[in-house]
């Protein structure tokens, strides 16, 4: 087995890599590249911390071939502030509505969060909770995850009005 | 089974050519060595899992020849289109509103992105949850070697637990029905573990109605024998028979008689042959409504 060059755009910044062909995104994006915002955890698929966006696109890190995003833009935790910093109005409402404990989850909640208020600017409280089925968190129950991407909606169209 | 979930441990080359036809080339060059992945949801965790160990993995996603969908009086739809497509393809379609159904209970936003249609009918599992509603339609798939090209029905692609009959070198393309009737409607029910999971049981019900009689009630069941199927006996009980209470508990019943789970997995044979009664009625019900009528 040979390493491959994988060329990546991942938060707008583009690599250059060498890998092998059985390397998973998640571990690249984590051990390679060296942003642990991404979480492993269940490598399954069942628990959705290692969610990235390939192509702004929510896949699962843990069960997807690095090699297989060849060329594709890949956006993680850390490429969805500002370049100066200032947070994206889905982690701003995290913070103020408390809806991060240990914070394991919370990379992934917010990158499948902002994909549903991308897709549908005012979800019902439902379609929060059916769109972030594959994203398991063990500590808030998932009110404080639901509230927080409530309250973004919401900020959003006073924003827009 | 002891599973490492961390990495892929065993080593294989990675190709992702840009045609069809390449792609039937390598699959006839590596035969047995060499296996295709489109989502991975599969694949990668038996690659994980050491059940599946191909030294050659050929990636089929970025082929947009495998993701089209024609309507008409056949009504086809390309293999490599992913769960999302498919979902948001089908979702005002009243006749198909079992495959709708079917998907949107797969749930996690994730695995709708990445899982395939013909990554679930190929993987083989009587748990794959297209499996049922496309039964009820009668569906066929198209499977293409470097070759042939042979059209088999879906009811005849599942052989036992995991397993098809798709030669190593074939690859499927399309999954295909004949437009379904007016006054059709259909359903999906399922019970899992938790809110979106691989499923306990299924059953989906595609109904035809002529006002108050039952043209037709086809009924198909996942997760409840070895291979996704049918269920004929139970069909022909309420096939041409104005409809009554009566008859929709005599066939329920009957769908709950007819099925043969294995007494493992996910949950009990006796669960699922109770529960598959009632799910059949609660789908059968949605499904007659919406199938109109002057009733
Ligand atoms: C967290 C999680 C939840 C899931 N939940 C569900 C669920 O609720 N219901 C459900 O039904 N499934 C579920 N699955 C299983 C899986 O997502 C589906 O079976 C999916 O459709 C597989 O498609 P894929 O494209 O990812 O297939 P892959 O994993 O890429 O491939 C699966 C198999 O099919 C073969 N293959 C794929 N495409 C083709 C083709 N066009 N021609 C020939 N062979 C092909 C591959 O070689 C492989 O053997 C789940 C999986 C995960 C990880």
């Amino acid at each position: 087995m040979k390493k491959q060059t994988l060329n990546l755009n991942i938060n707008g910044e583009d690599f250059e890599l060498r890998i092998f062909p059985n390397e998973l995104l998640v571990n690249v994006v984590r051990e390679t590249v060296g942003l642990t915002g991404t979480k492993y955890a269940c490598g399954t698929g069942q628990c959705g911390a290692c969610t990235v966006l390939v192509d702004d696109e929510p896949v699962l890190g843990c069960m997807t071939l690095a090699v297989s995003a060849a060329g594709s833009k890949i956006t993680t935790i850390e490429g969805i502030a500002e370049p100066d910093g200032k947070l994206d109005p889905l982690q701003d409402a995290f913070l103020k509505t408390n809806a991060i404990q240990c914070g394991f989850c919370t990379p992934g909640m917010i990158l499948v969060g902002k994909d549903l208020l991308k897709k549908n600017t005012n979800p019902t409280e439902n379609e929060i909770r059916h769109h972030i089925k594959g994203n398991l968190c063990r500590c808030t129950g998932y009110n404080g995850i639901v509230r927080a991407i409530k309250k973004c909606r919401d900020d959003m169209a006073e924003r827009n009005l | 089974m002891k599973m490492n979930t961390r990495i892929i441990s065993h080593e294989f080359d990675y190709h992702a050519p840009d045609t069809i036809r390449e792609v039937l080339e390598m699959l006839d060059q590596h035969g047995s060595d060499a296996k295709i992945i489109a989502g991975g949801t599969d694949l990668i965790t038996q690659m994980k899992m050491g059940k599946r160990t191909p030294s050659h993995v050929v990636d089929i996603r970025k082929l947009k020849d495998l993701r089209y969908y024609v309507e008409g009086a056949v009504i086809k739809i390309g293999a490599g289109n992913n769960f999302r497509s498919v979902m948001e393809h089908f979702a005002n379609n009243v006749p198909c509103r079992g495959l709708y159904e079917a998907i949107y209970s797969i749930g996690k936003t994730q695995v709708l992105n990445m899982g395939t249609i013909g990554g679930n009918l190929s993987n083989g599992s009587p748990k794959a949850d297209t499996a049922p509603p496309l039964l009820t339609y009668n569906a066929r798939v198209k499977l293409l070697s470097l070759k042939s090209e042979r059209l088999i029905d879906l009811k005849d692609l599942h052989v036992g637990y995991n397993k098809t009959v798709m030669e190593e070198n074939e690859i499927m393309t399309e999954i295909q029905f004949d437009a379904l009737p007016k006054n059709t409607a259909g359903a999906f029910e399922k019970k899992a573990r938790v809110g979106s999971d691989i499923s306990k049981i299924t059953c989906a019900v595609t109904v035809t109605r002529d006002n108050d009689v039952c043209r037709n009630c086809n009924i198909a069941l996942g997760a409840a024998a070895p291979v996704p199927m049918r269920a004929p006996v139970a069909e022909s009980i309420m096939k041409g028979r104005p409809f009554s209470d009566q008859l929709l508990e005599d066939t329920a019943l009957q769908v709950g008689r007819e099925i043969n789970p294995p007494a493992y997995g996910r949950t009990s044979v006796e669960y699922r042959r109770e529960m598959v009664a009632v799910m059949f009625k609660d789908g059968f019900k949605r499904a007659w409504e919406q199938a109109g009528g002057d009733k």
